[in-house]
């Protein structure tokens, strides 16, 4: 046997939350990180920050630089892992390594999908995932040049915004009726929709890309299916993600390219010395009531602390995901959690003031909440996200079209009220 | 570890927390300089009420942050020896992650700032400033320990009420 | 809190190392209770007013307004206007007193005479009523019911008192302004009215109303009050006396008036000679009565009666064991003295329909009876010292010689052996080679936040070695006099040169055989009358307006709403005023702009003038002293 070792695929939310989290009960034995990355743990939802010009390399990091030398965690740089061998229980990378562990997670996260269009892979045609991609958009963005966005959810727009800020012409092209339509419903994206033109973006929707035309292999310009051109020196793609799971292609634990890793309330994948958190896995969902994929910056980092907890040899139930989101456009704030476009036998509870900007929406199923967006006024929209966690039937559900009041609260959350967690 | 307990019961609404709190972060940390020279400043402690109980409420610097997990910037950590929830005001890039996570409602924009505002815990302080200013006792810092089982259970009861 | 942080009197300072180690609460304690004490009533952004409320502004944003409306500033001003109206109607109320007990003398109802015919016959001229031919009760009826008047009527007319004593160039000032006030009740009920909910939501409108409050305090409070008790009592003249609890003897039976309203404490302090024999029967060498605040003051400036200490020193007079009986009638009265008194003997007489202590026993005080109740008290006290419990007894050594009792008239007699035919002439020469300075009234209270008597004791060594002469009433000339202040060695040693020489000529010529003091007693809270007349008087001498003089008033401990609506009067008068504490009026910066700022004083002369630390106010004072120097061309 090998000596016990917990090593770590990934190096960002998930990642890091659990190496700190198995550092808190376990300062001995190893813990190994491999990133395919070049950098320390960096939040990459900062990247359109970058890209606007708005925060520097430094300000990325997540952690001190001695963060790694601190808790003991051995980080192997620029080491793309390309096979598990569960039965050995090695991690295979590209530099030919092998590496032993005794718990192994995998928080691989994501990566952008990429849409069959021809030309899309032009020069000048881009993603926004990582600092490596932020860096390279930046060195192509400039004052008055074109840029078009293929997508319209929430990484699209931030990148839309970003290149807005970098003073570009800036035109999003969205498939469906509305942008952010996997977050909003259509009168919260409509309040978008009217920041973003305010701004000087303009957004197309139902549209569809058909071709990426370039000269010399370098981006011109985009094509829509009826015709109509838009001419751009840069376009940035994004479609929605897919998890990064290819390693395990073909094994039991991943039977489609592209499937997310399934995991149980201990982040156990079906492999019970495998973990999986954040972005590569596929959690239960406690307003869908099923296993959903919600990618998001919360979810991975409590994920992550689970997974790290339950490897340290500690139980610990992951209480399910929710999909939340959080986004500000042009001082335009949105916040929006889980169902928040519902279909039949749920209720909504809308309140609409477009004198002020503002909007509220609330979805109940049988009293309890379950999801709501806010638009405008966002203040203190955790309370509700608090309500949707604490699965509380209520006795008044009008009331909280109310302003939200911290008092909506204690009921469900009274243990932390007093701290006597 | 010291900790802010609440005791609903004992609160009668004066909203002294709330000055003391405001006049603690501001730039002279001192009230009537504070107001003499119009310095800006806010509480990050709230008393509300459901028409029966008052509470008043601050961040509760938990164990398992939510606004920290949900931080993307790194600008919300838990420092695991004093517990407490720090901000970093300079990493803060007002995306309102942690507003949109903190089932307390503790964490608010800061006034015409694009960063949040939350309790401290009054680092320049002994005592922190809410319970210092408490004339009841309905706020208190105490080491935890002090408050016995039953204690707890005697909140955790009274507070089980529908709302 | 150390000892030395709450006083710096050092019998206070004993007392409070006793009362340590009996067990007993004092003011200090409670205040340290109190600690945090409430922000919003401190910046006095908290409305009452009705009940919707209760209100407070949140000075650092919303709600910036109280249900109804009202914004920080219309709520301070109208806090401050209730507080205003509280100390007028104290004032007035005491004023009142006294005017009925002129009347009943003069009815022939009371135990009580007319001890200053001259001082009748004076304010009756003033008064412009016909005093031939009229025999004292007479005019007494007639100036009794000029002064009822003044409290009372059912014209629009300008208070009588006021108009009467007021200088021309004031009257036209207020006049213009709007705040001359009609009469006492009405304006005090009109204050009330102003400030309900729903009346008056101009800060600027609710601080003339103020002004006019302070005016009714000025007239018919302090100024009413003290002429008739002049009439009554007796205008004081120079006498010598001791002060604080060192005057209490341990084998005499100790008997404390403390309060404000002489009326009954006269009548003590008569009853106290007259049983001696009775209290050398129990035991007793004889009975040793000593004062309290301002019933203190006066029975001291009539009777030479030692003062016990102020207002901070009350329960720790109690403290000594050795206080038999404590008679107390309105103001100022803590009502932890019943308190105190269970742990010792003591007993607290209470005697006002309006004053009633839990705890105490109540000995209800009326003109016709005044004789008899005196007399049961003091034989109460008689009673209470065969209680008195040796063991508990211990008085400290300290007692300081003083000298009180200048009335204007006093002051004017002093200075008419200097120059028979005109008498302020040397006074108003020296200020004008600049011997004397300037003149600063230091008044008012103690206030627990505050180490007792540290403002007034500092600031008036300051001001006197910087030849400024001060003049000093209610609690401020108690802690002068515990300092050592009020008596002619003082000026010696604390005076500047040029203060020196004038209080030295002026004793001299008077036949005191050495200086003036350099602190003149001038009597109660409502005496502060006393040194509006001499302020009056200087300016007239001068052919100026008072609040062109080179002078300023002081309240550097105060602690009352008396102090607040006395503070106004001076302001209305013309004269910077200094408050050593701020009032709540800090949460509108509208109110304490105005209060404190160059509009008010451009608009009546006068203006408040805010400053904690007391050499910074010495500093202060001074500066406006000079500036108000040169604006003379002296
Ligand atoms: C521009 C942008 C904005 C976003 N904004 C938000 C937002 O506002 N709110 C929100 O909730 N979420 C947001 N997200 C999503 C959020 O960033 C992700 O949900 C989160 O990063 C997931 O974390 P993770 O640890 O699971 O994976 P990732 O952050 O994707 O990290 C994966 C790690 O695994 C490593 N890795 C991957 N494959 C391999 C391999 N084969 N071998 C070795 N290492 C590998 C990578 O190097 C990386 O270190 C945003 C994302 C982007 C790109
Ligand atoms: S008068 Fe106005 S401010 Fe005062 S308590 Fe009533 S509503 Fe509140």
């Amino acid at each position: 046997m090998p000596p016990m070792a917990y090593v770590i695929i990934g190096n960002s939310a998930a990642g890091i939350a659990a190496a700190e989290r198995i550092r808190r009960y376990d300062r001995e034995k190893p813990v190994i990180i491999i990133t395919d990355e070049q950098y320390s743990a960096y939040s990459r939802c900062l990247t359109s920050y970058y890209l606007a010009g708005q925060l520097t390399e430094r300000d990325m990091y997540l952690r001190p630089a001695d963060f790694y030398d601190r808790l003991g965690i051995d980080l192997k740089r620029r080491q793309k892992v390309v096979a598990v061998d569960q039965e050995k229980k090695v991690v295979v990378t590209d530099k030919g390594q092998s590496i032993s562990y005794t718990k192994l997670l995998v928080a691989a996260g994501a990566s952008p999908k990429v849409p069959v269009i021809p030309g899309i892979n032009s020069r000048g045609v881009y993603q926004l995932r990582t600092l490596d991609d932020a860096k390279k958009i930046a060195m192509d963005a400039g004052e008055g040049k074109n840029a078009v966005i293929l997508g319209g959810g929430l990484v699209s727009l931030k990148a839309a915004a970003a290149l807005w800020q970098r003073k570009m012409q800036v035109t999003v092209l969205v498939s469906s009726n509305q942008v952010m339509s996997q977050t909003l419903d259509q009168t919260a994206a409509g309040f978008v929709e009217s920041k973003l033109k305010e701004m000087g973006i303009t957004v197309k929707k139902q549209t569809r890309a058909m071709l990426v035309e370039n000269r010399n292999n370098r981006v011109t310009g985009v094509r829509l299916a009826g015709g109509e051109f838009f001419p751009a020196d840069i376009v940035v793609v994004g479609k929605g993600v897919r998890p990064n799971t290819g390693f395990f292609l073909g094994t039991d634990l991943v039977n489609e390219a592209g499937a997310p890793l399934r995991v149980n309330r201990y982040q156990q994948t079906a492999d019970q010395d495998i973990y999986a958190a954040g972005d590569v896995a596929l959690t239960y969902d406690l307003v869908q009531e099923d296993y959903t994929y919600n990618a998001i910056w919360p979810n991975a980092v409590e994920q992550g602390a689970v997974a790290g907890e339950n490897m340290a040899g500690i139980s610990c139930e992951y209480a399910g995901s929710i999909s939340m989101n959080s986004a500000v456009f042009g001082g335009l704030s949105v916040i929006a959690a889980g169902i928040t476009r519902p279909g039949s036998g749920l209720q909504v509870l809308e309140e609409e003031n477009p004198r002020a900007g503002t909007y509220k929406k609330l979805v109940f199923a049988e009293n309890r909440l379950v999801g709501y967006i806010l638009v405008g006024d966002t203040a203190r929209a955790g309370l509700y996200t608090g309500l949707i966690k604490s699965r509380k039937k209520l006795t008044n559900p009008d009331s909280l079209l109310e302003k939200p009041r911290r008092f909506l609260h204690i009921n469900s959350h009274l243990g932390t009220v007093l701290n006597v967690n | 570890m010291q900790q802010l307990l609440i005791d609903p019961d004992r609160c009668l609404g004066c909203h002294s927390c709330e000055l003391a709190c405001a006049v603690e972060h501001a730039l002279s940390k001192d009230l009537f300089a504070a107001v003499l020279n119009k310095e800006s400043s806010a509480a990050s402690i709230f008393v509300e009420t459901d028409g029966e109980t008052n509470l008043p409420l601050q961040c509760r610097h938990c164990q398992e942050p939510a606004c920290a997990n949900a931080c993307m910037s790194g600008a919300l950590q838990r420092d695991a020896e004093t517990g407490k929830v720090l901000f970093n005001r300079d990493r803060c890039v007002g995306c309102w992650m942690c507003v949109m996570a903190c089932p307390f409602g503790a964490i608010e924009q800061d006034r015409g700032q694009k960063v949040i505002s939350k309790c401290d815990r009054c680092p320049d302080r002994e005592v922190p400033a809410c319970a210092g200013a408490c004339p009841t006792g309905a706020i208190k810092f105490v080491e935890i320990a002090e408050y016995s089982s039953d204690r707890r259970k005697r909140y955790l009861t009274e507070f089980v009420k529908e709302r | 809190m150390s000892v030395k942080d709450k006083t710096v009197d050092p019998a206070a300072q004993q007392m409070l190392q006793k009362v340590q180690a009996d067990g007993v609460e004092t003011v200090w304690d409670r205040l340290q209770e109190q600690q945090p004490q409430c922000g919003f009533g401190t910046l006095g952004i908290c409305c009452r007013n009705c009940l919707q409320g209760p209100c407070r502004i949140n000075p650092f944003g919303k709600p910036d307004r109280g249900v109804c409306g009202a914004d920080a500033h219309t709520i301070v001003a109208r806090n401050l206007l209730r507080n205003l109206a509280g100390g007028t109607a104290a004032h007035v109320d005491h004023a009142y007193d006294a005017v009925e007990a002129l009347y009943a003398i003069a009815e022939g109802n009371a135990g009580y005479q007319i001890k200053d015919e001259g001082k009748l016959q004076a304010i009756a001229t003033r008064l412009g009523l016909e005093t031939e031919g009229r025999d004292t009760g007479e005019l007494a009826k007639a100036v009794a019911q000029k002064a009822l008047e003044t409290f009372t009527n059912h014209t629009d007319d300008t208070m009588g008192w006021l108009k009467a004593w007021a200088p021309r160039e004031r009257l036209d000032t207020w006049r213009e302004l709007g705040v001359l006030p009609r009469n006492a009740d009405r304006e005090i009920r009109e204050a009330m009215h102003q400030t309900t909910m729903g009346v008056d939501a101009d800060p600027v409108n609710l601080l003339l109303a103020c002004v006019k409050q302070g005016l009714v305090d000025g007239f018919a409070g302090l100024k009413l009050a003290t002429d008739i008790q002049d009439v009554i009592f007796g205008t004081p003249k120079p006498i010598q006396s001791e002060t604080n609890l060192g005057v209490l003897k341990a084998d005499h039976v100790n008997v404390i008036v403390h309060g404000h309203v002489p009326l009954l404490s006269e009548k003590v302090v008569e009853w106290c000679n007259k049983l001696e024999d009775e209290a050398r029967e129990a035991g007793a060498a004889g009975i040793n009565v000593a004062g309290i605040c301002c019933t203190g003051n006066e029975v001291l400036m009539r009777q030479g009666v030692p003062q016990a200490t102020n207002f901070l020193g009350q329960e720790l007079a109690l403290a000594t064991g050795a206080v038999d009986l404590m008679v107390v009638d309105v103001q100022c009265i803590m009502p932890s003295l019943a308190n105190v008194a269970q742990c010792y003997h003591g007993e607290i007489v209470s005697t006002m329909p309006i004053a009633k202590i839990p705890g105490a026993e109540h000995v209800p005080f009326s003109f016709e009876e005044a004789d008899r109740q005196a007399e049961k008290i003091v034989r109460k006290a008689i009673k209470s010292f065969k209680k008195r419990d040796k063991n508990k007894v211990q008085i400290p050594d300290e007692k300081v010689s003083i000298v009180a009792g200048f009335s204007m008239e006093a002051i004017v007699e002093a200075l008419s052996k200097v120059n028979a035919d005109d008498p302020l002439k040397p006074l108003v020469d020296s200020i004008k080679d600049g011997a004397i300075l300037g003149a600063v009234a230091t008044v008012g209270c103690n206030n627990a936040k505050a180490t007792q008597d540290l403002n007034h004791v500092t600031m008036v060594k300051e001001l006197i070695a910087s030849d400024v002469l001060v003049v000093a009433t209610g609690c401020s000339a108690y802690a002068l006099g515990k300092a050592g202040l009020l008596h002619p060695d003082a000026t010696a040693k604390y005076a500047g040169e040029g203060l020196k020489k004038v209080l030295t000529a002026v004793g001299e010529a008077a036949g005191l055989g050495g200086p003036l003091p350099p602190v003149l007693h001038m009597g109660s809270c409502v005496d502060n009358s006393r040194i509006g007349d001499l302020l009056v008087a200087l300016a007239d001498y001068l052919g100026v307006s008072v609040k062109d003089l080179p002078v300023a008033a002081s309240a550097p401990e105060p602690q009352h709403e008396k102090a607040l609506s006395i503070g106004t009067w001076a302001v209305a008068m013309g004269i910077l005023t200094h408050v050593g504490l701020p009032p709540a009026v800090l949460g509108s910066d509208v109110v304490a702009g105005t209060l404190t700022g160059e509009k008010i004083e451009s608009l009546l002369g006068g203006r408040f003038y805010v400053e904690t630390d007391p050499k910074a106010a010495a500093d202060g004072i001074i500066k406006h002293i000079k500036a108000k120097r040169r604006a003379l061309g002296i």
